[in-house]
């Protein structure tokens, strides 16, 4: 029996205006609403500006929506202000690893601090722990004693992931988190997600601009248009028989074998 | 003889270290490459593969302290004996740059039109008011219909893929005859991807120009190119027609980059090649990609596989008929 693990209903977020001549704000979500089963995938895509970002952080409690409703475990999460979930609740992984790690701490550190503050394991338990969480991310207890500076960025983005794992969360979204890493090393990342998630009861939300990826990670997916949803359901149904024109669009600007670029994709992107 | 437009020969480029006591440091491995009039090339390589380093080699605009070795001969001639007045006229006539990040290579305090009738002009290639038109005609051939208002506009009041169309206009302005395009569309999003490389392909076509389009994203190179180069740690390792390249590889690597794609059409455990991409200074003897390969014999590691012909392409491998060919995908 499926059971959602989270529920957001009617997400709106305004930015308020830069300047004094707009005066409502700029609409970034717009009445979005979803559900994510318990141990599923589910892949949020979009362009710029679509607003699959902002709607990922407001879940995440790192920004404040202007209205609407979320639900994490059957509680009713306050969106109204920033809040942190949890790190056993929620955890996030961002596109660029070296933004996420303190640049003078050592990874195993890092990991270490979660363990401190959300377990009573003793050092000795923890050491072991910090061990375990790298090796199930493919790198080894020596990569514990390294700075961020002196991991290759695949590496990075695998501590990134271990640490996001440290206290068990329930839901882990990840935000463009294999966008950055080299096509040879993204493979690889993509590979380890798949095994966690096999592995573990973890829920997913992947946000990404790269439809290849989100089809390869999602079982569910978004398809984002400025602030809205345009288009939801199963991955392979949207991604192979699109409905809306705008995911055709998307699918069709992918380059492929025998793609030929075409103008008069763009819709939105060519600004004012 | 009829000369190429752009011949890269046995070019290798060392860098100083960045740190004082470092010595030089290889990122470029004996890389050579041409360029014909009227033809696309891409160039392929992940991150410290030197895909970028080769464009600055054939700017010159290597880095300060950097040592270059082989020629690089535009028309024939080669540019390492031209004087500086040979140089800048050679940067600003016959070949031009468009680049990933169009904000960082605009001046945002520069209006539109002052910014591309400036090179030209400096160059004393045209007056200014020959310039503007010329400018204003081939802002409204990349598809930017209100061309005049363009003009007068600061670069912040362009959305990413229009500035890049602007930085095209830039590149065509003192029709040059080479483009050197590096990752020009990377940073964008993918609908307004396929309408720039569908604009930079039709002028490139229309105007006969040579065009080395450098990219990590190989399906991109295939799409708008005619003839692919695949690079790893600072050297070639195949180069050939995209047909050939795409539908055969003969390099292991070429083959594992296409593999570890992921597909639209099917989900599946992802080939992944092991191991990180190596610079060209972090490679002992032997094949660059020996330690990553699934084919690797003690050959590889003892001897550095050169270039040769197989199968109607040039492959740097030991073991070029045992590469698995990726599953087809679907078109």
């Amino acid at each position: 029996m499926s059971e959602n693990i989270l529920e957001l209903r009617n997400l709106r977020k305004v930015f308020a205006a830069r300047s004094a001549g707009m005066s409502a704000g700029i609409v970034a979500v717009d009445d979005v609403s979803f559900d994510v089963v318990r141990g599923s995938s589910l892949g949020i895509v979009g362009e710029s500006g679509s607003g699959k970002t902002t709607t990922a952080r407001i879940i995440a409690g790192l920004e404040t929506a202007a209205a609407g409703t979320l639900d994490i475990g059957g509680e009713s999460v306050d969106m109204s202000r920033r809040f942190n979930r949890g790190p056993s609740t929620l955890q996030m992984v961002f596109q660029d690893p070296f933004g996420s790690f303190d640049p003078r701490q050592r990874i195993g550190a890092a990991i270490d601090e979660l363990l401190r503050i959300g377990t009573r394991l003793d050092r000795t338990a923890r050491r072991a722990r910090v061990a375990d969480l790298l090796e199930q991310v493919g790198l080894n207890a020596s990569h514990a004693e390294e700075l961020p500076r002196n991991l290759s960025g695949g590496q990075r983005q695998r501590a990134a992931i271990a640490r996001a794992l440290a206290l068990r969360p329930r839901i882990l979204i990840l935000d463009e988190a294999v966008s950055a890493l080299d096509v040879s090393v993204q493979a690889q990342v993509l590979n380890l997600l798949a095994d966690i998630r096999r592995d573990t009861e973890i829920t997913y939300l992947f946000v990404s601009h790269d439809l290849a990826v989100i089809r390869q990670i999602s079982d569910r997916c978004i398809v984002m248009q400025a602030g809205r949803i345009v288009e939801q359901g199963t991955t392979a149904e949207v991604l192979t028989d699109p409905q809306e024109e705008y995911t055709k669009r998307l699918l069709d600007a992918v380059p492929r074998p025998g793609w030929k670029p075409g103008r008069g994709l763009a819709h939105n992107g060519s600004g004012t | 003889m009829k000369h190429a437009l752009l011949e890269i020969d046995g070019l290798s480029v060392d860098l100083l270290g960045r740190q004082r006591g470092d010595g030089l440091r290889r990122v470029i491995h004996d890389v050579s490459l041409t360029v014909a009039s009227g033809e696309s090339v891409g160039l392929v390589g992940e991150s410290g593969s030197g895909k970028s380093m080769t464009t600055k080699a054939v700017m010159g605009l290597l880095p300060r302290g950097a040592r270059a070795n082989g020629a690089l001969r535009y028309h024939g001639q080669d540019i390492s004996g031209y004087n500086r007045k040979e140089l800048s006229a050679y940067r600003a006539k016959q070949i031009a740059m468009i680049y990933q990040d169009p904000r960082a290579h605009t001046n945002p305090l520069v209006k539109i039109g002052d910014f591309l009738i400036e090179g030209v002009v400096a160059a004393k290639l045209m007056s200014r008011a020959d310039a503007r038109e010329r400018a204003h005609d081939l802002l409204q051939s990349v598809g930017i219909t209100d061309a005049g208002r363009r003009m007068v506009q600061y670069p912040h009041e362009l959305s990413g893929g229009l500035l890049q169309r602007v930085m095209i206009v830039m590149a065509l302005m003192s029709s040059p005859s080479l483009i050197l395009a590096d990752e020009p569309t990377t940073a964008l999003d993918v609908t307004v991807q396929s309408e720039v490389v569908a604009i930079l392909a039709e002028q490139i076509r229309d105007r006969s120009l040579g065009m080395l389009f450098i990219t990590h994203d190989l399906d991109l190179a295939a799409a708008i190119s005619d003839s692919l180069a695949v690079m790893y740690a600072g050297a070639i390792v195949e180069n050939g027609s995209v047909k050939a390249i795409y539908d055969s590889p003969r390099h292991p690597y070429t083959a594992g980059l296409l593999a570890s794609r992921p597909s639209l059409h099917e989900v599946k455990r992802l080939q992944a090649i092991p191991g990180r991409p190596l610079s060209a200074f972090e490679v002992a003897g032997g094949c660059a990609f020996a330690s990553r390969c699934p084919l690797a014999s003690q050959r590889c590691l003892d001897e550095r596989p050169v270039m040769r012909e197989v199968d109607g392409r040039e492959v740097a491998c030991h073991h070029p008929q045992n590469v698995e060919l990726p599953t087809r995908r679907p078109a």
